[in-house]
């Protein structure tokens, strides 16, 4: 059993900086924080190109550092693959040889298929191009797969779509999503963006001012009423769930709140596991019970409630052993009789659905 | 045609490049990577030869290579000649003027470099050593190369320093900059001539292949 664990913090008086992070179970932990939080510091510590972070990083059974007995393993002898927000190709290499740049440091060892990363990542077409001669995605894309090639024990990713189109981000999503199923390799992967987090991680921690919150399964942000992820808009709720039945117009989605009921998009299997995305706008509370009749209207509870914030009303619901957040317009909430504690049914209007 | 003198001044000069190479390739990437109050002094030392007049440069290196100097002892007792007046003379004058010319564009090319790809390759396991052959040569091949020709041609058009330490031996210290200075001292304008002219479309020569193969190489950085 493989035992990774970070556990680091600023020198005092400098800066706000204490992250202690388990990575048993995680295999793409996202990072999620706003700009200057700092998610970009906790990976230049764990690569160790910060050498003013104290504390102890331990990867796959492997001390990289322990600040008390004065360990702190250089970056070059630590084996990560890092992922910038920019490609960094060496601009007089050509593609193929920037990836034999980190190909020769795989060791004998490598469980890292080059062929299928090549394919992966949709690389094979450009090789002998210069990194001049790419586009920004196609750029992108070759330093995913040196990273990845180098058969480092963790993957570091620090916004690497960042910089892309909206289109390239979700074709390179995907196929990030392919790389770290074929690898089995602990990903930390940095996004301001929580889009990008909510489709491609199984774990989330949140970063404010410095401090990284404990390590959440991503259908469990909830799950406290303290919970950073509460006041920040738009991220979605994520509900995960298995396919059953899907016909041609429509299936079936076994999930934690119960069955849901969707069109078909197409492209999935029976029994095939997916995550559920749905944005805290699209979940309307009934209490006229008459609209009980339509599909996808669950029983929950009322947890919480809070007023403080605008643009809305943050409500936070527990349907079985989900818990969910709905937004609703303050003039809504204050007439109506809603308050913590009360049984209400919830109405799903819409529903995004991707592979788990 | 003085052929001794040219082969003697192509014969310093490339003895002199390859020195300062060796000298100036690590003392440069020291340099580039260091921030202390050392580099500061050390960096104006190594440029004085830019400044001094060959005179001043001269006379204190011909105190310093005289046969009572420490220097010129103990190079007495190793080689059994005296450094002053000898061709091992010439060469480590040389050095010494030429060196801020060869210095200057690879150190400057050393610290353009992209602190980003550094941390890159550290990050793919390069160790600072394999850094240095991977990403400093390669990407400062350019400044590396137009270093190398300036140390030389430097070297080659150097006089005062040389007429100082060297003397006018043939065979041994004349250069072509002396010779042509010996055959116009002694009115022989036809020798004068030749060797000007030689110099004047060699040189020429030297730095249109420079100036062209920098072009294709920053096409392809």
């Amino acid at each position: 059993m493989s035992h990774s664990h970070i556990m680091l913090n600023a020198q005092p008086d400098t800066c706000n900086f204490y992250a202690d992070l388990q990575l048993q179970n995680t295999n793409l932990l996202g990072i999620f924080g706003h700009s200057a939080a700092g998610k970009t510091l906790l990976l230049r510590s764990i690569a160790g190109l910060e050498s003013k972070i104290l504390g102890q990083v331990v990867i796959n059974n492997q001390v990289w550092q322990d600040t008390p007995r004065r360990i702190f393993l250089p970056a070059h002898m630590r084996s990560v693959g890092y992922v910038y927000q920019e490609p960094r190709l060496l601009p007089h290499l050509n593609a193929k040889k920037n990836l034999d740049f980190a190909l020769k440091r795989a060791g004998i060892n490598s469980k890292v298929n080059y062929n299928t990363i090549l394919q992966i990542m949709e690389i094979t077409d450009f090789l002998k191009r210069y990194p001049h001669q790419l586009s920004g995605g196609q750029q992108q894309r070759v330093a995913i797969a040196r990273a990845v090639l180098s058969n480092p024990a963790i993957l570091l990713m620090d916004e690497p779509l960042s910089a892309l189109d909206m289109h390239l981000k979700n074709d390179i999503i995907v196929m990030i999503k392919k790389l770290t199923e074929n690898l089995k390799i602990s990903v930390l992967y940095v996004s301001h963006d929580y889009s990008e987090i909510m489709k491609l991680a199984d774990h989330i921690t949140f970063v404010q001012h410095g401090s990284f919150s404990p390590v959440l399964a991503i259908n469990q942000i909830y799950q406290h009423h303290s919970s950073t992820f509460l006041y920040e808009q738009d991220v979605p709720n994520i509900v995960l769930g298995q396919i059953r039945s899907p016909s041609a117009t429509q299936m079936i989605v076994d999930t934690e709140l119960g069955e849901l009921l969707t069109e078909n998009f197409g492209g999935f299997k029976t029994g095939q596991n997916i995550r559920v995305m749905l944005h805290p706008r699209d979940i309307g509370l009934c209490e006229n019970i008459s609209e009980s009749k339509e599909k996808n209207i669950f029983p929950a509870t009322i947890q919480y409630v809070e007023t403080n914030r605008k643009p809305f009303t943050i409500i936070l619901l527990s349907v079985g052993p989900a818990r969910l957040i709905c937004h609703l317009p303050p003039d809504k909430f204050f007439t109506s009789n809603l308050r913590v504690g009360m049984n209400v049914p919830i109405i799903i209007k819409k529903i995004t659905i991707m592979n788990s | 045609m003085d052929w001794q003198s040219i082969f003697l001044s192509f014969k310093l000069a490339t003895v002199t490049t390859l020195l300062l190479l060796g000298i100036c390739l690590p003392v440069a990437w020291w340099f580039s990577r260091k921030k202390s109050f050392y580099k500061i002094v050390l960096e104006a030392i190594f440029s004085l030869p830019l400044v001094l007049p060959p005179t001043v440069l001269g006379f204190y290196l011909l105190v310093c290579m005289s046969p009572n100097s420490l220097l010129g002892k103990y190079w007495a007792l190793l080689s059994d000649e005296n450094l002053v007046f000898s061709f091992n003379g010439l060469v480590v004058g040389s050095v010494i003027y030429s060196l801020p010319f060869v210095l200057r564009p690879i150190q400057n090319a050393f610290e353009s470099i992209d602190i980003k790809l550094i941390e890159m390759a550290a990050t793919l396991r390069y160790s600072p050593k394999e850094i240095f052959w991977h990403i400093y040569l390669p990407l400062s091949k350019p400044a590396i190369l137009t270093a190398a020709v300036l140390g030389f041609a430097h070297t080659l058009s150097e006089f005062g320093v040389v007429l100082m330490l060297g003397g006018n031996i043939p065979g041994k210290t004349r250069t072509v900059s002396i010779a042509i200075y010996d055959a116009f001292e002694n009115s022989n304008y036809h020798q004068a001539h030749q060797l000007a002219l030689f110099m004047l479309i060699l040189s020429f020569i030297i730095l249109f292949i420079v100036y062209g193969l920098n072009r294709k190489w920053n096409y392809i950085l």
